[in-house]
């Protein structure tokens, strides 16, 4: 992996230019093309990018990202690039606009390499839906490399790029960082703009950072973050609050039996992982996240609820793929258009909004939000953050589960919950296991607590 | 138990459409996703208000400026098909 607080030293010393760091990563691309990382390469604008920003180092002009190599998920727009969210029915798509995200990144000096694979609309955990085939885990190719955002999680791990984007509606950043060994982090609903990132469930979706380390992520987050006139959803950066110290904070831990469902080496890196917060420390708490029989059911309603109102839009009318028909046009489209989990999800989220059904489960999965969000209030008036495992598993082996769609969403457990209640929530990986396969912890804290977050993660 | 037939009209809510091969595998999908999620009918939300948002926020309003948007080049751009200014579709009236 390639760090960029480490490399700024390397451009400002001038021992290393952000060309021949550029020119690495395209190396590196075409190299592990087999990973399936990316869906486009911009190799001459990239080239063209990063020359500007070697003028810049050389005249002392270098903004605080100037040369930072990112890579975008190809749900979030980026001008003059193409963009289908890994869709058959996005074929051809030329965004008219840049995301907010990614326009604060480039106005601070990031170089934008490339669009990356992706669960097709982010429906999915293993990148196993894409409709430009699986993305490969570095660790170890025969596994997923988890998802939806797995190529972003990839193209870090493996060194294609400093950092990249993803978008998090359930624990598409968390989980595939967790599986591929990088940093991938949720922040608080709202503090980073979602204008031009293709909408899935508006009230759960979220943009977040993949970095190396968590001050790569930090400061990438840092330029992102902050209320945009474009996405009316998005709320200022708030007062950065002077961090406690490790000693004395309080850090909310799972009671086992919230655990047992895990990998036993995932139980003793959450162990080992405690014992050493509690040697620098921290007072170590155990709490009770209740309800969590709900948490999945709560969010695949309102997901699926929010997905079939969203993608309404693909009709084949205004743009991207149309497949034509004497009948309806449409139908035909969509029928052929979406892939099997898009549709699957369309279906369920229009049954579960439906007449006869909607108080049963759409009203029902919206008060059982406020439950979960009520108790995440109740629970960080006793502690500041909550430590808690990213995923039950280490990466799974392609095609593990891809028959049973419900064992696949149970991959979401530990992460559905900090969308549910727009908390924000950090994965940071913690070593490997037995089998040499990265394992991820998640860091959780109140509403507007982004920074203290990351600073416990930072130490985990 | 959910049937073939109301997995089809919803497939048709949803203009969506399916082999009869496909309908059978995603009916029975269908009745193992729905008994999970029936999981939230056990949960005591009595009294509970529906919660639809993270924030307190109500309307965000901006100034009436008029700005810059795409022009009608910019938003045809993509289409699949087009006439002059518009999006060409097959005739839907007879």
């Amino acid at each position: 992996m390639i760090s960029f607080t480490e490399d700024r030293q390397r451009f400002l010393d001038g021992s290393l230019s952000v060309s021949q760091r550029v020119e690495q990563c395209l190396a590196a691309i075409a190299n592990q093309a087999q990973l399936n990382a990316f869906l486009h390469v911009d190799a001459d604008g990239v080239r063209a990018a990063a020359a500007a920003s070697d003028e810049r180092y050389r005249a002392g002009l270098a903004r605080p990202l100037e040369g930072c190599i990112l890579a975008v998920k190809d749900n979030m727009s980026v001008k003059g690039m193409p963009m289908t969210c890994a869709s058959r029915i996005l074929e051809g798509f030329m965004p008219l606009y840049t995301a907010t995200a990614v326009e604060r990144l480039i106005d601070a000096g990031a170089v934008v390499i490339g669009k990356t694979n992706m669960d097709e609309f982010a429906m999915g955990s293993s990148n196993e839906t894409s409709a430009y085939g699986v993305v490969r885990n570095p660790h170890d190719p025969s596994r997923v490399p988890g998802g939806s955002s797995g190529g972003s999680a990839v193209a870090v791990a493996a060194g294609l790029c400093h950092a990249s984007l993803g978008s998090d509606t359930g624990g598409s950043i968390r989980q595939p960082a967790a599986f591929c060994g990088v940093v991938g982090f949720k922040p608080t609903y709202g503090v980073v703009s979602r204008y031009g990132l293709t909408a899935f469930a508006s009230s759960l979706d979220h943009v977040g950072p993949f970095a190396p380390t968590m001050a790569d992520a930090q400061a990438v987050f840092d330029v992102m973050a902050g209320a945009d006139a474009m996405d009316s959803t998005s709320v200022p950066t708030p007062e950065a609050q002077p961090m406690p110290p490790i000693d004395g904070l309080k850090v909310g831990v799972l009671e086992e039996s919230y655990i047992t469902g895990c990998d036993q080496d995932i139980q003793d890196a959450y162990a080992a992982a405690i014992e050493k917060l509690r040697q620098m420390g921290a007072t170590i708490v155990p709490v009770q996240l209740q309800h969590e029989q709900a948490w999945v059911p709560t969010y695949f309603i309102l997901a699926t609820a929010e997905a079939s109102s969203n993608l309404a839009r693909f009709d084949g009318v205004r743009y991207g793929k149309r497949f034509e028909s004497d009948v309806d046009i449409v139908t035909e489209t969509r029928s052929r258009g979406f892939g099997t989990e898009v549709q699957r999800r369309i279906m369920l989220g229009t049954y579960v909004l439906s007449s006869g059904y909607h108080d049963a489960y759409y009203t029902r999965a919206q008060k059982a939000r406020r439950l979960i969000a009520d108790m995440y209030n109740n629970v960080f008036t006793q502690v500041d953050v909550i430590l808690l495992p990213t995923t039950p598993t280490s990466a799974f082996e392609i095609g593990a589960k891809q028959s049973d769609p419900v064992a696949m969403w149970l991959s979401d457990y530990y992460t559905v919950s900090a969308n549910i209640a727009g908390i924000p929530a950090v994965s940071v990986p913690v070593g490997t296991d037995t089998a040499g396969l990265p394992i991820g912890l998640q860091v959780q804290g109140p509403v507007f607590a982004d920074a203290m977050v990351l600073a416990v993660a930072a130490q985990v | 138990m959910i049937d073939k037939h109301e997995v089809a009209s919803i497939a048709s809510l949803a203009r969506l459409q399916f082999s009869d091969e496909d309908l059978t595998t995603f009916t029975h999908q269908f009745g193992r996703i729905v008994d999970y999620i029936g999981a939230i009918t056990q949960l005591d939300v009595a009294g509970v208000e529906p919660m639809t948002h993270v924030h307190d926020v109500v309307n965000v309003l901006r100034d009436d400026v008029a700005g810059t948007s795409i022009s009608t080049a910019e938003a045809l751009s993509n289409a699949p098909k087009k006439n002059d200014a518009f999006f060409k579709v097959p005739k839907v009236l007879g």
